[in-house]
């Protein structure tokens, strides 16, 4: 099997470096998390001695002075996906391997490009010219891993006809096997694929069953693992920001339910089956944050996706405020393994009869929306805003949830103390009878802080009406009507 | 009834993850206030002493109290008016940990049963009665009262009305109110203290947030989001309960009707146990010492009737019978599981071969030698009587019993069984916050990134929460996040949180003993092992209330001493009695003033090897001086240390600030020593009494007690003007007074035999000195590699283990420590044991493959063998071993062998691993090398003007050197501005490096890695060696050595 391999060497800090060239001379490393613990995955040019695979701690010994850039991991993705994306126009036999190294069957391919030399062109034209991409061409994909690795950057190497020979001199840690069998490996004195190979197949086995004869193997040059080609995974994406941000479980499977129905309502999803959901958010700490879904058969109502991710979601909640949330629904198929009821449900059909009555209303009342349902989403907030949700019933409507008793700016009269002692209603002026009761709330840590006193108060008029003074701006305001009180 | 206002409702700290104030600081603000009283109302007592004991000497009258918690989750306040109350309370907080320890909760019913002597306060806006009136079950509520009412009394119960600025808070004490009305029961206010001043709010909300593990966003439903639960002076309490003037005036007729002050009337007698008919405790001790001395002395010599005779006169005079024969049961029931594990004879006498050692006071007496508490003759060790024990004492002596560790855990459980879990319970040890633990728990409850939390933790040098900005401004990682939201608070709260307390647990072996039920006296709950229960109060309250406890420690020396001894014994020679060996043994002396005393228990430090080349020690009140300096409250002193050896040594001179410091620093030679020297000081200039300088002694070590420490000094300065000490005099006076740790006098002397015990050992029996020191580890202060460095020089050499001749600890070999096969990491204790006993069984083994089929060790644990060594006798060639260490089928352990199989095709011819990678190997595997050094494999790589350790001692002082080693040592003492002390070990020796605080901050990171070169000049004083390093940097090394042991 012919194959070459598509190599990118450091895409980490390639990207980085792409989107911030004031690193080019800096010393910096690209941090990640592995067992809990940070390590560096990649150092920029500027960060000679540090290098993947170390602790920031040994990293920082090294280097006192490098810069920590957080790794992007969903960012690399992307650059790899688009990468492969490319690739797959060149051939539909390519296999995703580590992030920057794919793999590209080439039989009946030569031909077509003329020869290997402009196929192996064209697979490094496959990516942006920052990545410098590199080709190793050879029988079956580690010959060709190889290969690419001792290209130089937009060159390309082909495995010569002696696979054995060129393999010989490089090391056992390149092999595609347990890591632990490459460090028992090189306690034997087996340091490269020359000593491997140099070794009869039998006692590796023995030694080492199966993994130790594959090493064996593939340290010769022989390759016998098929390119498993990428299947195309169909996905839609739906985005929503939330009216507030907030780690209240409410809002954010609110929002993920309120997402589905609009995902699900799509022209080209209806009537289909996910087979996975993944919901992204974007935290107020600033790190993203994500809850993927694999569903064990085909989901075909939003319903039913909602509670499973609703599930998830309150085993697992975000760590921090949520100020937006994105949700993708991949691997879409026309059908499921389940069959589906015979008799309408019920409350799903008075959902979407009411979905009807609000289109209905909506075309008489010049396009206003009429309905909306409310929405319970942290009762036990202190500030009445954050309490409930205005949430259309329509899902494809486009605009969001909005809170209930939003805050709109009001004018009083203060005495000492910014005590209110008036209030204007309409064009009059009100004065404060008396005060009934006083309370405040001061929410310091929430990366808006907001810190109110309330103030109850009677009226000249007999009425009574609830009024704050926002202690950062020194403003005062009341609630819109319509908010829930606090249990 | 005068004008006023008491809190009754206030927590600390000790309601842990819910107060967020000390103790002092609550008190320090309702005294200026001026507040005649204050309640402390934690959901447990753990702070109820030590808050009775500040409040007295603070002029505030200390009401104790507990909030707690009933079975629906709402909460009451109790206050203790009487003694009987008091013991209700404990009993109710006994009955509440007694339904789930973590989170108690009690059966509103039982309140009714123990409400005698209390008063209960219906509980604000979490008691049961706003609850039922908010949920409209208003009859309930009223039901509620009267059967309160009923229980308590009329004077016993209050409406508690809380206004804190909460939404909700004038409907319900509406209610409330009228509910009080209805039922005919008074009012009280309370403001439902949490900390004791505003500023404090951030740090109680972070704190809930960690209680429940949550962030503070995820804990909102749980916070009270302002800043008005704190302690508020009378006019502002007044404004906020004008319209219920009742409510305020109340609170000073219940604080009248709390007469209860816990310092003075806990009612605690020493226990007394049984002794046969027709004797008195007195008379039964009196006997048992004379019965032992007969067999002890062979008779009674004159000198040992005379010093009986004056025990016996001063154990009398101070009722101590009951309390040493109470000892003696403990150590008899030690003795009694030493017979039934086969190691004492049930015919031999406690004294003559005691389980356990007396530390403190016991050491001196002669009838705690008698009757097999202490481990001294004190009459052969010149021990003096009036140090320990006197006719003017006022306090029970201090005496703890250690016990080996193989002992302890089983007499604990003999102990709760013999005396009964009323009467015998563990002392309580509360944990306090360090920065790792803020970083934790206040950094979680930021949410900030638990990763980011780990790796700045563990790159802190500082211990001091105060510190913290800075140490972030000096990692890369970090520089930038000082001033980001989340950050910025962290360090703002983490001064406030550090020395906090931070929760409940165990004391390691703490036990009060008593006559009558301890829950009585303070709550009990369940530990977290099945068997053993545990008091709210700590070491310090349980000294403070004169318990008569008994620490049934496990101090690592005295299983060393046992096992060591027992070695000799084996060996063919006589079991040393150390109890009588010659205490002024200049051999010694000798070894320990020549800095070889590494391994040997408090002499052992850098800086006490040290400090034996400056003291030259010569007898045990030598000895008992050196043990006592290197404490940190004498190091923070400034150059106190030197001081004292220029005087004690060399005869100096000095001065005091004025003559009435003289009864206290006499004993230290113008310095302080001993924590009693501290409490004497402030007695005999400032006119406190020995309870109040106590207090004063110890509110230096309390965090955040500037405002504290004020008042006291300001206490001080008036007595001393009284007694005719000028105000700079008694200034300079107050500023020798520090909260560091010292050792009290009597600890001094006794841990002196101890070491020198040791020493003696180790001086005379050197191979089982260090077979039972390894044994023993951890223990000391060095890892085992620097260990067998230190035995090589004295004739003992260090062999790898091996499968057929190993046991699984280390052995005696051939005038060798031969290494225990538990020593090798993965196999542990159980895979050591089945080596050793299928060996046993069924003979030596042939190889690698036979011990895998036969045993069934993890591949891990057989490949760590290999490594260490353990087949060289039967496969010299480590890597062919491996090889068929790993070629072999494994037995399940404790199943059918495996059958032998023949191998399968041979390997090729596989090459011997070099003698670094053997290094290596057994470094990884062992943390120990016993071949060499690591240093002979980096030297190669040196220059050639780096020298060896040894090399130093030659040297002149301020010549240039350049030295490179393993840092075994790094010391940060307090008080010597910064300055940091680096013990590197090389294949030669070891020296110390010397660090002034601007070199140390240059290579911090450098001083971490596994070999440093050092390049500096040679310093020579008092006969001592040091290098003053001014640079230093990192030997690259793969060698996976153990980590330096950082001491501060």
């Amino acid at each position: 099997m012919r194959v070459a391999c598509f190599l990118v060497t450091r895409l980490r800090a390639k990207v980085e470096l792409q989107r911030s060239p004031r690193l080019r001379n800096a010393p910096a490393v690209i941090v990640g998390r592995e067992r809990g613990r940070a390590v560096v995955l990649d150092a920029l040019p500027g960060a000679s001695g540090a290098s993947a695979g170390m602790t920031l701690e040994e990293a920082l010994s090294l280097r006192p002075g490098a810069a920590v850039v957080e790794a992007d991991e969903p960012a690399y993705r992307r650059v790899f996906r688009q990468a492969l994306s490319s690739l797959q126009g060149v051939s539909d036999r390519v296999e995703a391997g580590e992030l920057g190294t794919a793999y590209v069957r080439l039989d009946g391919l030569s031909e077509m490009y003329g020869g290997e030399a402009r196929l192996a062109v064209a697979l490094l034209n496959a990516a942006p010219e920052y990545l410098l991409p590199r080709v190793g061409l050879g029988d079956g994909k580690f010959p060709a891993y190889v290969a690419a690795r001792t290209a130089a950057a937009l060159g390309a190497v082909r495995v010569p006809a002696d696979a054995a020979s060129f393999l010989a001199p490089h090391p056992v840690g390149l092999l595609p096997v347990a890591r632990s069998l490459t460090a028992a490996m090189r306690r034997f004195g087996i340091r490269t694929l020359g000593d491997a190979a140099a070794w009869r197949v039998e006692p590796l086995a023995d030694r080492f069953g199966a993994e130790g004869r594959l090493a064996w193997e593939l340290a010769r040059g022989v390759d016998r693992r098929p390119l498993i080609p990428l299947k195309n995974d169909e996905a839609v994406t739906e985005r929503l920001s939330l009216p507030f941000a907030s780690v209240s479980l409410e809002l954010v499977a609110a929002g993920a339910e309120r997402l589905m129905r609009r995902a699900f309502a799509r022209p080209d999803v209806r009537g289909r089956f996910a087979g996975w959901a993944a919901l992204q958010c974007t935290l107020a700490k600033g790190a993203p944050w994500e809850k993927a879904v694999h569903f064990k058969r085909g989901v075909g109502q939003w319903e039913e996706a909602a509670a499973i991710v609703r599930r998830q979601l309150a085993g697992d909640p975000p760590p921090a405020p949520v100020e937006e949330m994105t949700l993708t629904l991949g691997a879409l198929s026309g059908g499921s393994a389940v069959q589906m009821g015979l008799l309408p449900e019920v409350r799903k059909d008075r959902s979407e009869r009411l979905v009807e009555v609000e289109r209905q209303l909506q075309a008489r009342a010049n396009g206003r929306r009429a309905l909306y349902r409310v929405e319970e989403v942290a009762a036990w907030h202190p500030a009445p805003e954050m309490r409930a949700l205005r949430v259309p019933i329509d899902p494809l409507a486009g605009d969001e949830m909005q809170p209930l008793a939003a805050p709109v700016a009001a004018a009083v009269r203060e005495g000492s103390g910014h005590r209110p002692e008036a209030v204007r209603v309409g064009r009059e002026w009100r004065s404060v009878a008396s005060i009934e009761e006083r309370w405040s709330f001061d929410l310091w840590w929430t990366p808006e802080p907001t810190s109110r006193a309330y103030y109850l108060v009677t009226r000249e008029d007999g009425a009574q009406e609830t009024i704050f003074r926002d202690l950062r701006d020194g403003c005062w305001y009341r609630h819109r009507p319509g908010g829930k009180e606090r249990p | 009834m005068t004008a006023g206002y008491v809190e009754l409702h206030a927590k600390s700290f000790y309601s842990f993850g819910l107060g967020a104030s000390h103790v002092h600081e609550l008190l320090a603000q309702a005294r200026e206030h001026g507040c005649t009283a204050l309640a402390l109302t934690d959901t447990n007592l753990c702070g109820a002493l030590e808050f009775a004991r500040l409040a007295n000497s603070l002029g505030v009258r200390p009401i104790t109290g507990g909030e707690l918690t009933l079975s629906d989750g709402s909460r009451v306040v109790l206050l203790a008016a009487t003694r009987e109350g008091y013991a209700n309370l404990c009993r109710l907080f006994t009955l509440a940990n007694a339904s789930n320890r973590r989170e108690p909760r009690l059966a509103p019913a039982l309140l009714a049963h123990h409400a005698a002597g209390l008063v209960l306060l219906t509980g604000g806006r979490d008691g049961p009665l706003s609850r039922l009136a908010q949920d409209g079950h208003r009859a309930d509520a009223q039901r509620l009262l009267r059967e309160w009412r009923e229980a308590f009394g009329s004077d016993g119960v209050y409406v508690e009305l809380q206004r804190n600025l909460l939404q909700g808070d004038a409907a319900r004490n509406r209610d409330l109110i009228a509910l009080a009305r209805d039922a005919g029961v008074e009012v009280a206010a309370t403001n439902d203290v949490h900390y004791h001043a505003p500023e404090r709010y951030r740090l109680q909300h972070v704190l809930v947030a960690a209680r429940l593990n949550l962030t503070l966003d995820q804990a909102l439903p749980y916070i009270r989001p302002n800043h008005h639960l704190h302690l508020k002076p009378l006019e502002a309490m007044a404004r906020l309960f004008r319209h219920v003037p009742e409510a305020i005036a109340n609170t000073l007729a219940i604080a009248e009707r709390c007469e209860f002050n816990l310092a003075t009337d806990l009612g605690y007698r020493l226990p007394q146990p049984g002794v046969p008919a027709g004797y008195t405790t007195q008379s039964y001790l009196e006997r048992l010492c004379r019965e032992a001395a007969v067999r002890r002395y062979g008779g009674i010599p004159p000198n040992v009737d005379a010093r009986l005779a004056e025990e016996f006169r001063l154990i009398e005079r101070h009722g101590l019978a009951g309390f040493l024969l109470l000892y003696r049961e403990i150590c008899l029931l030690a003795q009694r599981i030493m017979e039934e594990r086969g190691l004492a004879q049930p015919e031999t006498p406690l004294e003559e071969r005691p389980p356990g050692r007396g530390r403190g006071s016991s050491v001196a007496l002669l009838v705690g030698y008698l009757i097999g508490i202490s481990h001294v003759d004190p009459l052969r060790w010149n021990l003096t009587l009036e140090r320990f024990i006197s006719d003017d004492m006022h306090a029970l002596p201090d005496i703890d019993l250690d016990f080996p560790r193989g002992l302890r855990d089983e007499l604990i459980r003999r102990v709760h069984r013999q005396f009964g879990p009323e009467f015998a319970v563990l002392t309580g040890a509360v944990s306090t916050y360090s920065v790792k633990g803020i970083l934790q728990d206040a950094g979680k409850a930021l949410g900030l990134p638990r990763d980011d939390l780990r790796t700045l933790s563990r790159q802190l040098h500082s211990h001091d929460a105060a510190d913290l900005r800075g140490e972030m401004l000096s990692l890369p990682a970090f520089r930038g996040r000082v001033d980001a939201p989340g950050w910025r608070s962290l360090l703002e709260l983490a001064p406030q949180l550090m020395g906090a307390p931070r929760s409940l647990g165990q004391h390691v072996g703490g036990m009060v003993l008593s006559d009558s039920p301890i829950s009585a006296m303070t709550p009990v709950r369940a530990g977290a092992m099945e068997g053993r229960y545990i008091m709210d109060w700590d070491k310090d309250s349980v000294a403070d209330a004169g318990f008569a406890k008994i620490d049934l420690l496990s101090l690592p020396v005295l299983d060393q001493i046992e096992e060591a001894l027992d070695l000799v014994e084996a060996a063919g020679g006589r079991r040393p009695d150390v109890s009588r060996i010659d205490p002024e043994d200049p051999a010694v002396y000798d070894m320990i003033n020549e800095g070889r005393s590494k391994g040997v228990f408090l002499l052992q430090s850098p800086a006490q090897l040290k400090m034996a080349q400056r003291l030259r020690s010569r007898n045990l009140l030598d000895l008992a001086y050196q043990v006592a300096l290197i404490r940190p409250g004498v190091g923070v002193q400034g150059s106190s240390v030197s001081q004292f050896v220029e005087r004690y040594r060399h005869g100096a001179a000095w001065d005091y600030d004025h003559p009435l410091e003289a009864r206290a620093l006499e004993r230290g030679y113008g310095v302080i020593i001993w924590q009693e020297q501290v409490v004497q000081l402030i007695t005999d200039v400032g006119g406190f009494t020995p309870a109040e300088a106590d207090e004063a002694r110890r509110a230096f070590a309390r965090p955040n007690s500037g405002h504290l420490i004020a008042m006291h000094l300001a206490r001080f300065l008036e007595g001393a003007a009284r007694r005719g000490v000028p105000e700079e005099a008694a200034r300079r006076i107050f500023g020798k007074v520090n909260g560091h740790y010292m050792f009290p006098e009597s600890h001094s002397h006794a841990f002196a035999v101890t070491a020198y015990q040791a020493a003696w050992l180790k001086r005379y029996h050197p191979l089982e000195f260090f077979v039972a020191l390894v044994n023993n580890q951890p223990m000391g202060f060095y890892p085992v590699e620097t260990l067998k460095e230190d035995a090589l020089r004295f004739g003992v050499p260090f062999l790898n283990p091996c499968v057929n001749r190993s046991e699984a600890r280390c052995v005696p070999f051939d005038g060798s420590v031969l290494l225990g096969l538990r020593f090798v990491k993965d196999v542990g204790e159980s895979g050591a044991a089945a080596i050793v006993e299928e060996r046993e069984r069924g003979g030596p083994y042939a190889g690698p493959a036979d011990l895998a089929r036969r045993v069934g060790l993890k591949p891990q644990a057989m490949e760590s063998l290999v490594y260490a060594g353990a087949f060289d006798l039967l496969e010299p060639n480590r890597r062919r071993a491996l090889w068929d260490a790993g070629l072999a089928p494994a037995s399940r352990r404790g199943g059918q062998p495996a059958l032998a199989l023949p191998g399968g095709e041979g390997a090729p011819g596989l090459d011997d691993f070099t003698a670094f990678e053997r290094m290596m190997g057994e470094y990884r595997v062992m943390g120990v090398y016993p071949r060499g050094h690591v240093m002979e494999f980096v030297r190669p790589s040196l220059d050639a003007d780096v020298l060896p350790t040894s090399a130093v001692e030659t040297l002149p002082d301020g010549c240039e050197v350049r030295v490179a080693g393993w840092p075994v040592a790094r010391q940060h003492p307090r008080g010597r501005s910064g300055t940091v002390f680096v013990t590197i070990e090389d294949e030669e020796g070891d020296v110390q490096l010397i660090l002034w605080q601007k070199v140390f901050a240059r290579h911090r990171r450098e001083l971490g890695s596994r070999v440093i070169l050092a390049r500096g000049t040679v310093s020579r004083y008092d006969g001592t060696t040091n290098v003053i390093a001014s640079h230093v940097q990192a030997v690259p090394t793969r060698v996976p050595l153990p980590a330096a042991h950082d001491w501060r």
